[in-house]
């Protein structure tokens, strides 16, 4: 295995474009486990992220078809399809599975397969924690699924599960009680996985690695990770609450006994909006990192950039009584306020995400379609939530169809077109071999126009006074034709599906023969084989920018990448063991030189001596 | 008095905002609609030209720009001014629509129930209920006056939703809550505007009212002709609606 580096210059005067695959060896490439009981025991992050990942899809596969039953039910008016009773069930777990079982657990699937990778580390810091939280997760969505099968069917009162109807007296049945158990079940796991990301990023950045180096998304990840430390918890501790109102004859929320409906909601709530920024937050740092890539530039005002996400994750624990406009029970120019002011870290994003394209050389490879998707969709939706924040506004479109819309541009727009960018982007790293570009196109298109048609006109619907939640609506003209249009949408929105698993099967059946670096990118994941090996590097990138897989590649060109890196592959030159404290990790203990056998040698940045 | 025919009563589109409210809330509706047309298409466009203007042509490395401050003030300054002006039109409407009337012509009390309506005039000792054979309750209202709701809920939260007033206010149980419109000139039949906007349970979504606004006197002709003491159900009892 490698772990020299070549020298800079070849010897003729040519400059020359290096390739990570010179340094990686890629017969060393890394293996998930391969029997059941390797799953079930595994404590690696990267078979673990793959687990995640895996397991979120399922979800947004049995999400998918709950939509379907919601879309096959309104396609006509009148009550066709499935009972009202199963009808409220299905969306209520539509909602909760969206949001509990796949968007929150795939940005986790990311933090664990790239988190460790993106900034040099073996694992995550406790990666027992992390296979304690992988397992707590798919016991709470079983449990929540578990939920169709019991007396009464499943919880029916809407994924924000309002007291007193989500109480003993409103929902008497035993699904109720299971969807509070589980979202409590991911809602810890979730609060592990958060502490474990903190925990990594603060304390195992490799050397070189300073937080205003780190992968964008990376940033995100962490930024996440916080917010779900303050509202997680919060939600818990409001769910026990509610599930002893249910059994334990406590009355925090029965307004019959003194309780306050409304504490659950400011409850709920504040975990709720802030949640909406830990879905979205982990996709905006994939962006991040897929639209230098395709554009050939570095991202366009990094600092700025964190900046914004830092200042979203500050106003988002500021804005949860939006959802409260109607209740006459809030402040609402104080919450209008904040809202709107949270589109401007937002656009911010946005602006950077185009500074980056201006003035580059554009490539359309899959994972740049999907990003490019995903900007038109999550502009469309963030100006609706600019409309929403306005009470005014709000007074007549809160819980109608427009909200419905709204969310899910933002969060189904922002989320299904980043995480097809993600698979698209990381496949050749994850499993070493590409997915069809030809598949990829007809994936985009159809997902474009079938989430257009499934989504645009529910706007309409809204404005027109259409509620949402309704198993049925009156027969007028309007409601009939966008209904029947929005179902016609989603065939179309679930027949984009077939081409991408068509695609995964292929490729799949192919032998693995990429190399560490197939898009030329930026980051550290792939300055490792595809995939990578256990403990992830045998060699790493002197990193002195953001980019360090990118200055690496045109070392030879001074002025290209950041300066610096040229001194820093000048002076390890024969000192490989004083880059690499990474054998700390790794298997082979006998790599590291002994302290004292190690040469002294000045550091090229401080001018210290060191060994 | 006959009974209406159910076909006849369906409301085509939207109904034109009938309260002094409902125009404020329109118009502000209208400055960010066309707002968020004029961001979007700005985006849009931006996106339309990076990706056709810079499209790969060939294989140089396009110059490295990391970061332009000016440009990146000015695009965090303009959306912040945008903002403040957007508050500053909300700000205004909510405090026209906020204000509570001490004298209204006419008090109304609401109670929403799983899955119904309760109309209540209590000066008059009138009551409304669910009138029978599966049609919606009839809120009956005077034109040119001023009128408030004095919201209650008997059981889970509904949310009292009059899309022709472009207003809703849930009901909470246990908290009562009160808002007030100016209802304008305009009279007629509003078939299906009023909804519970808050999901209630099983039928949830047959939770309609439809609202009907009389002149004045036909109004005042009307309550006086109602039966006090006991509930008023089915239309013939409201009076034809045409």
């Amino acid at each position: 295995m490698t772990t020299t580096d070549p020298p800079r210059h070849t010897g003729d005067d040519q400059p020359r474009i290096f390739a990570v695959d010179e340094f990686v060896d890629s017969e060393h490439r890394g293996t998930l486990p391969r029997s059941v009981a390797g799953w079930l025991t595994t404590t690696d992050h990267k078979a673990l992220g793959v687990a995640y990942i895996v397991t979120s899809l399922v979800f947004l596969a049995i999400g998918g078809v709950l939509a379907g039953i919601i879309r096959a039910e309104l396609a006509r008016p009148g009550v066709q399809v499935v009972s009202e009773q199963t009808y409220n069930g299905v969306f209520t777990i539509h909602g909760s599975v969206m949001v509990f079982l796949f968007a929150v657990p795939f940005g986790f699937g990311l933090a664990n397969y790239l988190l460790p990778l993106q900034i040099g580390a073996p694992d995550l810091a406790f990666p027992r924690l992390n296979a304690f939280s992988y397992w707590l997760y798919v016991i709470g969505g079983a449990v929540m699924l578990l939920g169709f099968l019991s007396d009464g069917g499943a919880a029916a009162f809407g994924w924000f599960a309002y007291p007193p109807l989500s109480g003993e007296s409103g929902s008497p049945g035993l699904g109720a009680d299971l969807w509070i158990i589980s979202v409590i079940l991911t809602g810890t796991s979730g609060t592990l996985t958060a502490v474990n990301v903190i925990a990594t990023v603060t304390m195992m950045r490799t050397p070189g690695m300073t937080l205003f180096r780190m992968p964008i998304l990376t940033w995100n990840l962490y930024i996440t990770s916080f917010l779900v430390l303050l509202t997680f918890p919060v939600l818990s501790g409001a769910l026990l609450m509610l599930e002893a109102d249910r059994q334990f004859q406590t009355a925090f929320y029965d307004p019959v006994r003194g309780g306050s409906p409304i504490l659950w909601q400011h409850l709920f709530w504040f975990f709720g909006h802030p949640e909406v920024y830990i879905v979205a937050l982990p996709f905006f740092g994939v962006v991040s990192e897929i639209v230098p890539v395709f554009s050939r530039k570095p991202i366009f005002g990094y600092k700025g950039l964190v900046l914004a996400t830092l200042a979203i994750g500050a106003l988002s624990a500021a804005v949860w009584a939006h959802h409260m406009f109607v209740t006459g029970e809030v402040e609402v120019s104080f919450f209008a306020l904040t809202s709107f002011l949270i589109a401007v870290p937002t656009g911010v994003k946005v602006f950077n995400w185009i500074g980056t394209m201006w003035g580059g050389s554009l490539s359309f490879e899959a994972p740049m379609k999907f990003v490019l998707g995903f900007l038109v969709t999550f502009v469309g939706g963030g100006i609706t939530g600019v409309m929403l924040a306005s009470p005014t506004i709000d007074f007549h479109l809160s819980d109608s169809y427009f909200v419905v819309a709204h969310f899910h541009y933002v969060m189904g727009g922002t989320v299904v077109f980043a995480v097809f960018a993600a698979l698209y982007f990381w496949w050749p790293k994850v499993t070493g071999r590409m997915l069809s570009e030809r598949l990829a196109s007809w994936h985009f298109w159809l997902l474009m126009v079938g989430f257009n048609t499934t989504f645009l006109f529910q706007h309409v619907l809204g404005r027109e006074g259409m509620p949402r939640r309704v198993v049925d609506y009156e027969p007028i003209d309007s409601y009939e034709r966008w209904n029947l249009v929005s179902s016609i949408g989603f065939v179309i929105l679930a027949a984009s599906m077939v081409p991408f698993l068509v695609a995964v099967v292929r490729s799949l059946r192919s032998p693995p023969t990429e190399g560490a670096d197939p898009w030329e990118a930026n980051s550290l994941e792939w300055a490792t084989t595809s995939p990578p090996p256990h403990h992830n590097f045998t060699w790493l990138p002197p990193i002195r920018s953001e980019r360090p897989v990118f200055d690496l590649r045109w070392i030879d060109h001074e002025g290209v990448g950041v300066s610096g890196v040229g001194e820093a592959w000048q002076a390890r030159q024969g000192h490989d063991a004083r880059w690499l404290p990474l054998h700390r990790y790794s298997q082979q203990p006998e790599h590291e030189p002994r302290a004292e056998s190690r040469p002294v040698v000045r550091d090229p940045l401080d001018g210290e001596e060191r060994r | 008095m006959e009974k209406i025919d159910a076909g006849s009563m369906r409301t085509p589109t939207l109904p034109p905002p009938l309260t002094d409210q409902a125009e404020s809330v329109e118009r502000a509706w209208n400055v960010f609609l066309w707002i968020g047309y004029g961001v979007l298409a700005l985006v849009v466009v931006l996106v339309l030209w990076v990706v056709v203007r810079y499209r790969r042509r060939d294989d140089r490395l396009p110059r490295q720009t990391h970061y332009n401050i000016p440009i990146e003030i000015t695009y965090t300054a303009i959306p912040l001014l945008i903002v403040f002006g957007l508050f500053a039109v909300t700000f205004v409407t909510v405090r026209a629509i906020e204000d509570l009337d001490d004298e209204p012509d006419q008090v109304v009390e609401v109670v929403g129930y799983q899955w119904s309506w309760e109309f209540t005039y209590p000066d008059a000792g009138v009551t409304i209920v669910d009138v029978e054979d599966d049609e919606d309750p009839v809120l009956v209202l005077p034109a040119s006056s001023t009128v408030r709701f004095d919201l209650e809920s008997a059981d889970v939260i509904h949310s009292f939703w009059i899309t022709a007033f472009r207003f809703k206010r849930d009901m909470i149980p246990g908290s009562a809550s009160s808002f007030r419109v100016d209802i304008g000139d305009t009279t007629g039949w509003f078939p299906n505007t009023g909804v519970c906007a808050e999901f209630c349970g099983l039928d949830h979504a047959r939770m309609q009212f439809s609202v009907r606004i009389l002149p004045p006197d036909e109004f005042d002709a009307w309550l006086a002709a109602q039966p006090t003491g006991r509930p008023v159900t089915g239309l013939a009892d409201i009076g034809d609606p045409t």
